[in-house]
């Protein structure tokens, strides 16, 4: 155990542990009673093949067989409900990344501002008084790639994805500060940066006066992004003298070029800062987003794969382009799996479990039949502890939404249970809003 | 309009700034991809946790600058804590950081920002640090001043705008010293002064490379997939063939050559690895440099880039070619026209090769004459794929072959709707699709458009038709040559005066 402080500038326990603690004694009043979690992992990807994604000799919900596909998540059955079968608002989208995590899709974009699960749940805990230093942690290795998009939406930037960090060695940085310079010390540092950031808004704001609307909200984005690092500056600047696990230094950013090709690696050195930043409780949103919505370059040497998903696996079109594709998906149940595993094994900083108890895991795709290019059946599959949100079984859940008709089935019911998951009441601004009295999380995810 | 520093553009200022190519730049933005650039004013932001990045990367850079002796005596005119340094230092590192003179305004919010420190050292740390996440630093501002209803863009603006399309990078000495004397908006002959030399300089190559990669996709011939099972292609190959392709590209442009000299080029420059890929003789070739190697009629390669291995690498299947990617190719990118993506619910697969499909050809056949009458692949493969047949002397490697699976390669192409003619054409081979190419005016215009989208960073081709047709005139005066459409971008209107939103 390190001192964060003096290794990594972040904020400490002591000031971590307070806002979750008043979560978990209820006491805020925009957040919903019963079991609920403290952060939200998204795990996102592309759609996939449908018919060798889906469980088959299906009896009953906790009675199947994992596909070859999904296989790997048979290791962590317990913690999971496997979801299919729910359709989006927009069934007849082609590429699907504002789809997967809005409730909206490409129709909606620019005409409504669109928001997805992970800005709305980050945005309501601010909200409701959770402070941490980073309200949601994005990160994906080349997820514009191919002129593609990623599925992350704030409804600020005129239709625009929001940017992910896909260098390890950024995102540490970011989560987790540099070394401070030789002989100075963080009272000096913060002071200072304090001043800069001071300067550079005035300059920003200045700047904006000349400018007409367009280019004005250019420049307010780059503010709220400063207004971010400010309030991260301001709680690593009053932090107690906390304790947290400071994570190894990723390699450095060389190891990852050309990017096109390390995408893969970059992106699990990237999941490990993740699960660091929920054990200092750094952020309570993160996502790993593999790709683009248009291509995810796989570089594989021992499962010997070498393509891009979405061209080659997906659309080539060969069975040996499937049997890929199958391949690969196992690779990314695999760390889907890692993740969980690795959850369940991180004890919470205030004794109270392990981070799996109170995380909520979310595997969602962009799509739901990727190789027809539709959203009618999206697949999402979700995982907490055994005590946790979800209801969960020991053989596992698999739950096949076709049996109900939409809007019932709707995959924003099941995003809108990430909202209940995470305590927010209130879904108004977020997804559909012609939803009525389907604008519930699905009935039988929770316990 | 605010444009702000792409990520490459980022990459390759700050070297420059600090004279000193080991400056650290950390990967801080993913640029979008909007029509193969990374230029989008509208999509380059500054957002989310960019900010954070920001600072880590400016400070991490303050300190190296300062510590490091040889960079330090380069940015900083004198190291003492007194006013006179500390105003010397900020306008002078403040001039080039911002490309433009440091108002009064600002030079004291500086001041102020340094004298909170306690030495020469930390004061310039901070104010290296600062002007790193500074709004004047991360974007072009092209905002002008006011005039009769028109904002002629300073001196500065023009100056870095003009850098940036020809170098890839911030104004150098001289430029920004001619910007000293511009009056506002400068004239032509004053930027053309400075257009003439940097055009001839060495520095136009990254640019006009930055340019060709985001039009023509050279980049896919690192990030498209290749089956090791069929063949291994090396990075020394992929830098091999990106070589040729350079050097065609820039021989081109320095021997005034137009877009059509690239596309029928009678000529290549081989190295002796690529030659002996080729299967060209490579006898008196260089072992890594590039000779220019005559390309005869009837010779062992097609004419022209489009036989170039980096293109054809990057457009094929990781294990055959694709003649749909070529033809979209070719479509999209030099005819200008739009192909639509695949429509929802569409089973996109091909059926695995017969006996009656042998070719990679007759595989695509599929796409243009399929079996089933109701298929909505025709619709639009007939714009791609009959044009990518034309490719099919070459796989997807770009190895040059005459059969494959023992039937005999059909390299002849048809571009339906090739012009504003609606007139379909025939070619026999790629040479003869190169020629085709190379004499249409569509793909002039075409490639006059991606260029001009590429330098204003801004996609206005149906609202901006006088800058379009500004362009058109100016660059028909000098024949299409890859330097007059460069100039004649320049030359519009565009570039230093604006008339709306600001």
């Amino acid at each position: 155990m390190l001192n964060r402080r003096k290794f990594v500038g972040s904020v400490g326990a002591g000031v971590l542990l307070a806002p979750f603690i008043s979560l978990l004694n209820g006491d805020k009043p925009a957040r919903a009673a019963g079991k609920k979690a403290k952060r939200l992992l998204l795990f996102c990807s592309m759609g996939t093949n449908p018919v060798l994604w889906s469980p088959t000799a299906v009896t009953a919900e906790n009675s199947f067989t994992f596909s070859p596909m999904t296989q790997p998540l048979s290791a962590i059955k317990a913690n999971t409900i496997l979801i299919e079968g729910c359709p989006s608002m927009n069934t007849g989208d082609g590429h699907g990344a504002p789809d997967g995590l809005t409730g909206l899709g490409y129709g909606q974009v620019g005409q409504v501002p669109v928001i997805s699960v992970d800005q709305f749940i980050a945005t309501g805990l601010t909200a409701s008084g959770i402070n941490v230093p980073i309200p949601s942690l994005l990160l994906g290795a080349d997820t514009t790639a191919l002129g593609g998009k990623n599925m992350f939406y704030n409804g600020k930037n005129g239709g625009n994805c929001m940017s992910t960090i896909g260098s390890p060695m950024s995102a540490f940085t970011t989560a987790f500060g540099g070394a401070l310079p030789s002989g100075m010390t963080m009272d000096v540092v913060m002071k200072r940066r304090k001043s800069i950031l001071d300067l550079v808004t005035t300059e920003i704001t200045g700047l904006q006066s000349t400018l007409g609307s367009v280019e004005k909200a250019k420049l307010d984005l780059h503010l709220a992004s400063i207004r971010q690092l400010e309030n991260k500056l301001t709680q690593m600047s009053s932090a107690g003298a906390g304790a947290c696990s400071k994570p190894g230094m990723p390699p450095a950013d060389s190891m990852f070029t050309p990017a096109e090709t390390q995408t893969i690696a970059a992106n699990v050195a990237l999941q490990n800062i993740i699960l660091a930043a929920f054990a200092c409780d750094i952020t309570r949103v993160a996502a790993i987003h593999y790709g683009s919505d248009q291509k995810l370059q796989v570089n594989l040497p021992a499962q010997s794969l070498n393509d891009d998903q979405h061209g080659g696996f997906i659309h080539s079109g060969a069975a040996s382009n499937y049997k890929n594709l199958v391949t690969f998906e196992q690779y990314l149940a695999q760390q889907f799996a890692s993740l969980v595993t690795t959850l369940g094994t991180m004890p919470e900083a205030d004794g109270s479990g392990m981070l799996l108890d109170n995380t909520i895991v979310a595997w969602c795709r962009d799509m739901g039949d990727s190789v027809a290019h539709n959203q009618q059946s999206m697949r999402f599959v979700l995982a907490s502890g055994t005590n946790g949100y979800l209801k969960t079984d020991p053989n596992g859940r698999y739950l096949d939404m076709r049996k109900m008709t939409a809007p019932a089935s709707r995959h924003e019911r099941v995003l809108l249970s990430l909202c209940d998951a995470m305590g927010l009441t209130s879904f108004k601004g977020f997804g559909d809003a012609s939803l009525g009295v389907n604008k519930t999380p699905l009935p039988g995810i929770a316990s | 309009m605010l444009r702000r520093l792409s990520a490459t553009e980022l990459a390759a200022t700050l070297p420059d700034l600090f004279g000193d190519p080991t400056v650290s730049v950390a990967a801080v933005f993913q640029d979008p991809s909007v029509l193969g650039f990374h230029v989008d004013a509208n999509s380059l932001l500054v957002q989310d946790l960019n900010a954070d990045q920001l600072m880590s990367n400016a400070e991490a850079i303050a300190q190296w600058a300062v510590t490091t002796p040889s960079v330090l005596s380069r940015i900083a005119p004198c190291t003492t804590t007194d006013d006179a340094c500390q105003t010397k230092f900020i306008t002078t590192f403040g001039k080039r950081a911002f490309r433009a003179p440091v108002s009064a305004d600002r030079l004291a919010a500086y001041k102020q920002l340094f004298a909170a420190e306690a030495s020469f050292s930390a004061g310039a740390q901070a104010v290296i640090a600062a002007m790193l996440q500074s709004p004047y630093f991360l974007y072009k501002t092209e905002l002008g001043t006011a005039s009769s209803g028109t904002f002629p863009l300073t001196p500065y603006e023009v100056a870095t705008s003009l850098s940036y399309l020809l170098t890839g990078s911030m104004p150098d000495a001289t430029l920004i010293a001619a910007a000293d004397t511009w009056s506002t908006p400068p004239t032509q002959a004053q930027v053309d002064v400075q257009l003439n030399r940097l055009i001839g300089g060495n520095s136009v190559q990254t640019a006009l490379m930055n340019f060709m990669t985001g039009w023509l996709g050279l980049d896919r011939l690192y990030s498209n997939a290749k089956d090791n099972t069929v063949y291994t292609l090396t990075d020394g190959q992929r830098s091999d063939m990106m070589g040729e392709t350079t050097n065609l590209v820039v021989d081109t442009f320095n021997s005034n050559g137009t877009v059509g000299d690239l596309l029928n080029a009678d000529h290549s420059f081989l190295n002796q690895s690529l030659a002996q890929f080729y299967g060209i003789s490579s006898a008196g070739l260089g072992a890594t440099s590039f000779t220019k190697v005559p390309y005869p009629l009837g010779g062992p390669r097609d004419r022209g880039i489009l036989a170039h291995a980096s293109v054809l690498n990057g457009y094929s299947r990781p294990d055959i070619s694709s003649p749909t990617q070529r033809g979209h190719l070719v479509r999209s990118r030099l005819l200008c026209q739009n192909v639509s993506p695949p429509p929802p619910n569409l089973d996109t697969k091909l059926q695995d090769p017969t006996a009656n499909t042998p070719t990679t050809r007759a595989l695509y056949e599929q796409h243009v004459h399929p079996t089933d009458p109701n298929s909505p692949c025709p619709a639009c493969h007939t714009l791609m794929d009959p044009i990518g047949f034309g490719f099919e002397s070459y796989d997807g490697f770009g190895r040059h072959r005459s059969s494959e699976n023992g039937s005999p390669i059909d390299p002849s192409a048809t571009i339906v709707q090739a012009g504003t003619s609606g007139m379909a054409i025939q070619t026999a081979d790629l040479t003869a699709l190169g020629n085709y190419l190379a004499g249409s005016d569509d793909v002039k215009t075409c490639n006059a458009r991606y260029w001009a989208y590429f330098a204003y960073g801004s996609v206005s081709w149906d609202q901006d038709g006088c800058t379009y047709d500004s362009i058109r005139q100016s660059a028909t005066a000098g024949a299409y040559s890859l330097k007059s459409v460069l100039t004649a971008i320049v030359h519009a209107p565009h570039f230093t005066t604006r008339v709306q939103d600001q």
